[in-house]
């Protein structure tokens, strides 16, 4: 039968396809049978095999079936031996040591564990070992023993494990760690060259410069694992007899090996309640954004820059009225920086008139509030409109004794909402408010767009999403959201005294009134603020 | 051989295996191997001459394999210089790759000898690769079988050093 079908095999066209269908059916057959199986049928065919053919299976099997073991470190060069080794992981590496005396002796090379070590930045210490001393004497530290680097590495990995964590895990952390540092370096180098080629050919105020994203920018989370991933490198728990000495290489980004506010009382409130840790990062963000900045500039600035880094800090661990203030400092800088002296000047006048015009409004709004506060002092006034309008609103602030400055804060803003928003609730629900919010939130964007025009999409997005957290927490997590330096905090002041505004302005419009006009009023005003908004910024940065 | 027959407008160069067979090769695939490149330039070995260059260290079988990797691999970037602080990876091997490694033991291992006699930098990885992936995941007693090695150790070293390297497994 079979001799039937090789014999019309190449003579007939459809014998050739019948053939190769049958051949087929055998291999799906032979595919999805279990490997007994298949044996079978293997050994069938071996004992039905010719000598001819089972020649050919010899040598053909020699081609595709790696049938020759050989120790290829007796016939590898060390050196090519050890190029191999070098693709191992630590794991493997133990393993083959185990194998026999002459891989015991490959395993051990230094050539394999040094750059694992490197890679994790564990130095030898220059005087550390007795054994590396010894042996540097005789060889003139020109060569160390076998197995040193594979025991720092050792000594190393179990200080970390020594902390509860699972080898292999806290090496993934590492090596993640390792790529985050790259990431954020590259980041920086980007931002950087951005930041230089804007700067170059204007010198102006940032709010005029038309960059695709703003000079310094950085992600909470990541920032935090690197500062936690930091700590871990610089300080493990030192077990060993072979302590690890942690180079601060030259290479690394200079923002990160500053790390001011990831000194070890800070570190300590990282743990703490999610308030202080918002308010230690927040701070640390300040701080870094602004030497990242400074690094660029005259040593003025870096003057400047450090005395902002301070205020930040004084402000994180400040109970009372600390955003103000960071949003003063971040202002005062940016404009110190980056905008020229000569437009301060010229600022200031219009920053007097936008207090005219608030306190105007604020007249008009209804609260009767006689602002009569003429000092120049922007935070006071500030405050005290804050509280004004607290007591003008439902007053409850007495109610809530919670200690925490911050929330409190939170929560005079949310009051100063509602009062602002009280006639809004007697004419329409609370879906409907929301809707304004958003709306009013559109427009301030596009009012304030000139300011804006530096920031990317990502940061839009980003600022989306605060106002929606803000919406929907109604200031419970506002600081959560709120990470990313000057910029925001100036856009959520904005966006306060916005709502508020808006909110007196349907007082104007009377509660009677419907929607349409409302909403119409409320562009008015706010393209108005929106400008207005603009030179008080720039008053206050006076 | 198939190669050797193969004309094309690329200027030609032959290479002589240790056992004495000649494969004509073009010269850019040849230039993978930075042996023969200097050679060349060292020589000043003028395109047209027909005096193949000797290769005593390689046999007819492995240059084929090692001239096949080239004419695949002829037109990759030139490698790059591997950063020490990078971790090396082994499972970023390509299929064609993958497929031409699967060979016995015996002729992978000549390969690298080849590739390191002939300075292939792309091919000696690749086969170095292929061998640590031979090694990863394995305990002792499954690599000394991969690879028929005799233990020679004494029941009590290897007591020894299984506690040596203890710190490595999970617990």
């Amino acid at each position: 039968m079979q001799k039937h079908s090789s014999v019309s095999l190449g003579r007939n066209e459809a014998d050739v396809v019948m053939f190769q269908e049958r051949c087929g059916l055998v291999m799906k057959w032979f595919s999805k049978w279990n490997p007994e199986q298949r044996r079978v049928l293997l050994h069938e065919l071996l004992v039905d095999c010719t000598t001819k053919e089972s020649d050919f299976l010899h040598q053909h099997t020699q081609r595709y079936v790696p049938q020759v073991r050989v120790d290829m470190t007796v016939e590898l060069p060390r050196r090519l031996s050890l190029k191999i080794f070098s693709y191992l992981d630590p794991r493997s590496l133990c393993r083959c040591a185990q194998v026999n005396s002459r891989w015991h002796w490959l395993s051990e090379a230094n050539e394999v564990w040094l750059p694992k070590c490197n890679r994790l930045r564990w130095l030898l210490p220059p005087e550390g070992h007795e054994d590396i001393q010894r042996t540097m004497r005789w060889t003139g530290g020109a060569l160390l023993p076998d197995g040193v680097y594979k025991r720092l590495y050792r000594d190393n990995l179990l200080s970390l494990q020594h902390d509860g964590v699972a080898l292999m895990e806290r090496h993934r952390l590492l090596e993640t760690s390792r790529r985050q540092d790259a990431q954020v370096e590259a980041e920086r180098q980007t931002r950087l060259e951005t930041s230089r080629r804007r700067q170059l050919p204007l010198m102006q105020a940032p709010w005029h410069s038309s960059g695709a994203a703003p000079a310094h920018r950085f992600n909470v989370l990541d920032s935090q694992d690197i500062q936690r991933m930091d700590s871990r490198r610089r300080d493990p728990p030192p077990r060993n007899t072979m302590r690890s000495v942690v180079q601060v290489p030259s290479g690394r980004p200079f923002c990160s090996s500053i790390n001011i506010s990831g000194s070890s009382p800070e570190r300590a409130e990282l743990r703490g309640t999610t308030a202080t840790m918002l308010n230690t990062s927040r701070s640390f963000h300040a701080t870094r954004a602004l030497f990242s900045e400074s690094t660029t500039q005259t040593p003025a600035a870096l003057w400047r820059a450090a005395s902002a880094a301070a205020a930040a800090a004084a402000a994180a661990s400040d109970e009372d009225g600390n955003d103000e203030k960071k949003k003063k400092d971040k202002k005062k800088k940016k404009k110190n920086d980056k905008a020229g002296s000569g437009e301060d000047e010229s600022d200031s006048e219009g920053g007097d008139k936008k207090k005219d015009k608030k306190k105007k409004k604020k007249d008009k709004a209804g609260s009767g509030k006689d602002e009569s506060d003429s000092d120049g002092d922007e935070k006071k006034k500030d405050k005290k409109k804050k509280k004004k309008k607290d007591k003008a609103g439902s007053g409850k602030d007495e109610s809530d004794s919670d200690g925490d400055e911050k929330k409190k804060d939170k929560k005079k803003k949310k009051k100063k909402d509602k009062a602002g928003s009280s006639e809004d609730e007697s004419d329409s629900d609370g879906g409907d408010k929301k809707k304004k919010d958003k709306k009013k939130k559109k427009k301030e964007k596009a009012g304030s767009s000139e300011d804006e025009s530096d920031s990317d999409g990502s940061d839009k997005k980003k600022k989306d999403k605060n106002k929606k957290k803000k919406k929907e927490k109604a200031g419970s997590s506002e600081d959560e959201s709120d990470s990313d330096g000057g910029d925001k905090k100036k856009k959520d002041k904005k966006k306060k005294k916005k709502k508020d505004k808006a909110g007196s302005g349907e007082d104007e419009s009377d509660s009677g009134a419907e929607e349409d006009k409302k909403k119409k009023d409320k562009k008015k005003k706010k393209k108005k603020d929106g400008s207005e908004e603009e030179e008080d910024s720039k008053g206050e940065g006076k | 051989s198939q190669l050797s027959n193969q004309r094309a407008a690329m200027p030609n160069i032959k290479l002589q295996s240790s056992d004495n067979e000649i494969f004509e090769v073009e010269l850019e695939i040849a230039k993978q191997s930075n042996t023969i490149k200097t050679m060349l330039e060292d020589l000043s070995v003028s395109d047209d001459s027909d005096d193949p260059v000797p290769l005593p260290n390689v046999n007819a079988a492995i240059l084929k394999k090692v001239i096949a990797w080239c004419t695949h691999h002829k037109d990759d970037p030139p490698p790059v210089e591997e950063d020490e602080y990078k971790e090396r990876r082994t499972d970023d091997i390509p299929t064609w790759d993958l497929e031409f490694m699967k060979v016995d033991q015996g002729t992978l291992f000549e390969i690298i000898l080849a590739s390191n006699y002939l300075d292939i930098k792309g091919l000696l990885d690749v086969a170095c690769k292929t061998v640590a992936n031979m090694i990863k995941g394995k305990s002792p007693e499954e690599i000394r079988k991969t690879f028929n090695i005799k233990c020679d150790f004494t029941a009590e070293e290897l007591e020894q050093v299984r506690k040596e390297n203890e710190w490595c497994e999970e617990k």
